[in-house]
């Protein structure tokens, strides 16, 4: 007790939960990406649809306010410094290579969103020793396209959790169960920038839960430009007479959000016009495709059916091109006109917001 | 009626290895996962206090040294639970292998 | 008649740990005994509310250092029962086998120390070398020899892999081998039998109307193992029957842990060979969700272990931590097989039951009159009770 107090003194004021909540969740900033409660050692955060919870006594290790994406103490310099890629580049962030590429697996293609590049990637480095799990947003069991943070160990884990919901889905809350709960030793994240960060976070920041960011061997991006809220999305649905549950997939294409009932688009309206639908965290959000990951993947830049890849580090180059090499991805060169609308398009985000 | 077990017994074990090692000069080889003294990585810790907080012997204490807080281990207390290294957010509390820690006095005792 | 007093311990050499018995002898043979317990009382319980539940479970394992698992087993059941929350099945698993391996080395290393009392030294070093191969596997996964430090609540800390796998199932099916042969040797040995056989008699009735608990129970034909009548981890998924001798006698006692030490190979094995995969721990929260009481019952290697704690909502530390010790449950058996043996059996006896006085030293009685507090022994707290 002595020895607690003692130490107790000479603390400088130490950034607790409640900070996080102070200046992140009570600003409406929170993205919701399950970092913080991966990152408490004590377990004493949780999340909800609300964003994260006190479920127990705060030991003020400030391990859950310097890991989350948005606050107000994450460097981006250091962000920045960690990836060592020959283009910088302010808008698409700096990147080794951009290319297009698809999955050769016919099991991905009928499952994927787009080139089925994300999943055939974990596939890879699953069956090659390289991860022992990857985090991954998940389908739930029990409400109709609503993301559930899952730890893939099997491909079939994987190719369950293809195709992207666009709700957002507090993905890194499996880091836990993944590090503290399966005990594994290196995973690869999945997720949208926001949860791209706080992986990259974790791995650089010196304050954050380095621990975690030790074992994350791959951070893979996809683009995104907005994400709905599941109760929103559902709501959105239900006004122009869709029953969520029966819609096979959701696609956002030439800036139409299109739906899919089995093979048939059954709605396709303009993204502007889903604006009051979106997250309010997304307003703030000025990255488009994902600086601070080892690979990024979206669909903007390519034609149909194929993926955008852009790879901008020496860990995601070794992921992506040992995939090609090994016959699991076919790549092509990215059309001029790609990297130009990819480029339009971020810059719209960027300035927008 | 029992000697012939008895034999081999006493057979087996003349030809065996001794079952010891000569202790200081031969050592016993450590699991992977054994739990010997710390190793503290001084670069890593940000000195949040929470294996401070957290050791159920209260065999650390949070120093200043030039500026910087970082957890002293006192070994003489530590009950090498590490529960600390589980706690650490920075991974900045490693298990070292090394056992032999009588010491003469007891500032020796103390890893900083 | 008139009959001497003779005084051993509580420092005594053939007590291995501090303890006093008063037994007043008639020539050779012990006519009545009196224990006084409490030398090593160390105030664990009012320590444990004290301490946070995390702090908690490495204070317990200090209970007693050779059924450490235990200990630490039954406090995370206890206060996972009283938090809500489930661990996940490979976790059981897990906790089953380093309990079993636990409770391969308590009774390997009381096989040995009664072998050494009753001068048969050559067993005594086989036994303490076979022990030392368990002790190695304990290390293996846990990574300390005695103090495991694996049990936690929601789970255990560290995971088995296949290298570990063939690693304990090679040593088993050696161990097993030896063990079967020992089992021969107390079966026929002269020395064996004419030191343990028909020494330190407790009848069934008595065993019960004593509240006998463990082996010292089983080896008066009583059916009492809690792996059996209330299966906790995985013992509700394996196979385990109740190893019962009726003889009663040391030997009986002796035997029963023999036998086990065989059941317990047998159920690691099975353990290992059904261990499902999943996670090995859950993410528990500092503070109870709850004012709530957990109970846990377990089978630890000297008998049945109880823990029991009061929780209070949103405080991280107990509001009450109680712990009855299987030895404690012992005594009044232990005392009543010592009336009217031999001086010399009585190491014997004693060893007989596992005795283990650090996790036996706990009852405190405060007299509500005076608020004089002190340590009181069974057969006072009986004799009161009479009055
Ligand atoms: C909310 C959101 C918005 C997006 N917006 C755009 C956009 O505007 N333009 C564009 O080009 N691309 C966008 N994408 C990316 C695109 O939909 C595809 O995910 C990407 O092209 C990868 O395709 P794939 O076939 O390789 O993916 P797949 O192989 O099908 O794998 C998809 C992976 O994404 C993960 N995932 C799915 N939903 C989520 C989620 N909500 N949160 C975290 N991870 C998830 C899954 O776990 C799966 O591993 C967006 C994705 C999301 C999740």
């Amino acid at each position: 007790m002595e020895a607690l107090r003692k130490a107790e003194e000479n603390f400088v004021v130490l950034k607790a939960f409640n900070d996080l909540v102070l200046d992140v969740v009570s600003k409406d900033l929170c993205t919701k990406c399950g970092m913080c409660v991966s990152s408490c050692q004590v377990h004493a955060i949780s999340m909800t649809d609300e964003g994260p919870k006190s479920v127990g006594p705060c030991r003020q290790c400030e391990a859950c306010y310097y890991g989350c994406p948005r606050s107000p103490a994450t460097s981006e310099e250091l962000l920045k410094a960690s990836l060592s890629s020959e283009k910088k580049d302010d808008i698409l962030g700096s990147y080794n290579k951009i290319v297009s590429a698809r999955t050769v697996l016919s099991e991905v293609k009928s499952v994927a969103q787009d080139g089925g590049v994300v999943t055939t990637l974990l596939i890879y480095a699953l069956e090659e020793g390289l991860i022992d799990g990857g985090i991954v947003a998940s389908k739930s069991t029990i409400e109709a396209w609503k993301p559930v943070p899952k730890v893939a160990l099997s491909i079939n884990d994987v190719l369950e959790a293809a195709g992207t919901k666009y709700s957002n889905c507090p993905s890194l809350v499996a880091l836990k169960d993944a590090l503290y709960g399966y005990d594994l030793s290196k995973v690869c994240v999945v997720g949208v920038p926001c949860q791209v960060t706080a992986a990259r976070n974790v791995k650089v920041q010196p304050k954050a839960a380095r621990k975690i960011g030790d074992k994350i061997a791959f951070i893979i991006g996809l683009f995104c430009m907005e994400s709905f809220p599941h109760v929103k999305l559902a709501q959105f649905l239900t006004s122009n007479g869709i029953d969520i549950a029966k819609v096979s997939k959701f696609d956002i294409k030439e800036g139409k959000f299109r739906v899919y009932m089995g093979d048939a688009e059954v709605l396709s309206v303009p993204i502007r016009n889903l604006k009051d639908y979106a997250n309010r965290f997304c307003e703030t959000c000025r990255d488009l495709t994902s600086w601070y990951a080892d690979v990024s993947v979206g669909a903007i830049g390519s034609g149909r059916d194929w993926s955008t890849v852009i790879v901008r580090s020496d860990e995601g180059a070794k992921l992506f091109d040992g995939a090609v090499q090994n016959g699991y991805l076919e790549v092509k060169d990215i059309e001029s006109d790609g990297i130009e609308s990819l480029r339009k398009i971020a810059k719209r985000k960027a300035s927008k917001n | 009626m029992r000697l012939p077990s008895l034999i081999r017994e006493v057979w087996a074990n003349l030809l065996k290895k001794p079952a010891t090692v000569k202790y200081p000069f031969e050592k016993l080889p450590l699991s992977k996962t054994y739990r010997g003294k710390h190793e503290l990585m001084r670069d890593r810790c940000v000195g949040c206090g929470l294996c401070a907080k957290i050791c159920p012997a209260f065999a650390i204490t949070m120093r200043s040294v030039y500026g910087k807080v970082s957890p002293e281990v006192d070994l003489a207390k530590c009950i090498f639970c590490y529960q600390c290294e589980d706690v650490c957010p920075r991974g900045a509390i490693k298990r070292g292998k090394e056992y032999e820690l009588a010491s003469w006095s007891r500032n020796e005792m103390i890893v900083r | 008649m008139s009959s001497i007093d003779l005084i051993v311990g509580p420092i005594h050499p053939a007590l291995h740990e501090p303890e006093r018995f008063v037994f007043k002898i008639d020539g050779e043979i012990v006519v009545d005994v009196e224990p006084r317990l409490g030398y090593v009382h160390r105030g664990i319980e009012k320590a444990l509310s004290e301490r946070t539940y995390i702090k908690d479970i490495y204070l317990v394992e200090r209970v007693c250092g050779i059924c450490n698992v235990a200990h630490t087993l039954t406090a995370a059941q206890a206060i996972e029962q009283a938090f809500g929350v489930e661990v996940p099945r490979r976790s059981k698993y897990l906790r089953t086998i380093v309990h079993e391996l636990n409770r391969l080395h308590s009774h390997l290393l009381i096989l040995g120390v009664v072998c050494e009392l009753i001068g048969f030294d050559t067993l005594f070093m086989l036994f303490w070398r076979d022990r030392e191969v368990i002790m190695d596997l304990i290390e293996m996964i846990t990574g300390n020899r005695v103090m495991s430090a694996y049990n936690i609540i929601g789970g255990v800390r560290r995971n088995i892999g296949d290298f570990e796998v063939t690693q304990i199932k090679g040593v088993l099916s050696s161990l097993a081998k030896r063990v079967k042969q020992y089992k021969k040797v107390f079966m026929d040995d002269p020395t064996i039998r004419a030191r343990c056989a028909g020494v330190g008699y407790l009848s069934r009735a008595k065993a019960l109307a004593l509240g006998a608990v463990g082996p010292t129970a089983r080896g008066s034909g009583l059916e009492l193992d809690v792996r059996v009548d209330e299966p906790y981890a995985a013992y509700d998924e394996v196979k385990y029957c109740a190893v019962i001798y009726n003889d009663g006698d040391v030997w009986a006692r002796l035997m029963v842990r023999l036998d086990e030490l065989l059941a317990s190979m047998e159920v690691i094995n099975e353990c290992l060979d059904k261990m499902p995969s999943g996670p090995i721990r859950v993410p528990v929260p500092e503070a109870a969700p709850q004012s709530a009481e957990g109970v846990s019952v377990i089978e630890a290697p000297r008998g049945e272990l109880i823990h029991h704690v009061y929780t209070k909502r949103d405080d991280d530390k107990p509001f009450r931590y109680r712990i009855r010790t299987p030895t404690y449950a012992n005594i009044p058996a232990v005392c009543e097989m010592l009336k009217g043996c031999y001086i010399a059996d009585i190491p014997a006896i004693l060893a007989s039951i596992d005795p283990c006085f650090s996790c036996t030293d706990r009852a405190a009685l405060i007299d509500t009159n005076s608020g004089e507090k002190r340590i009181i022994d069974i057969l006072s707290l009986a004799r009161r009770s009479k009055k």
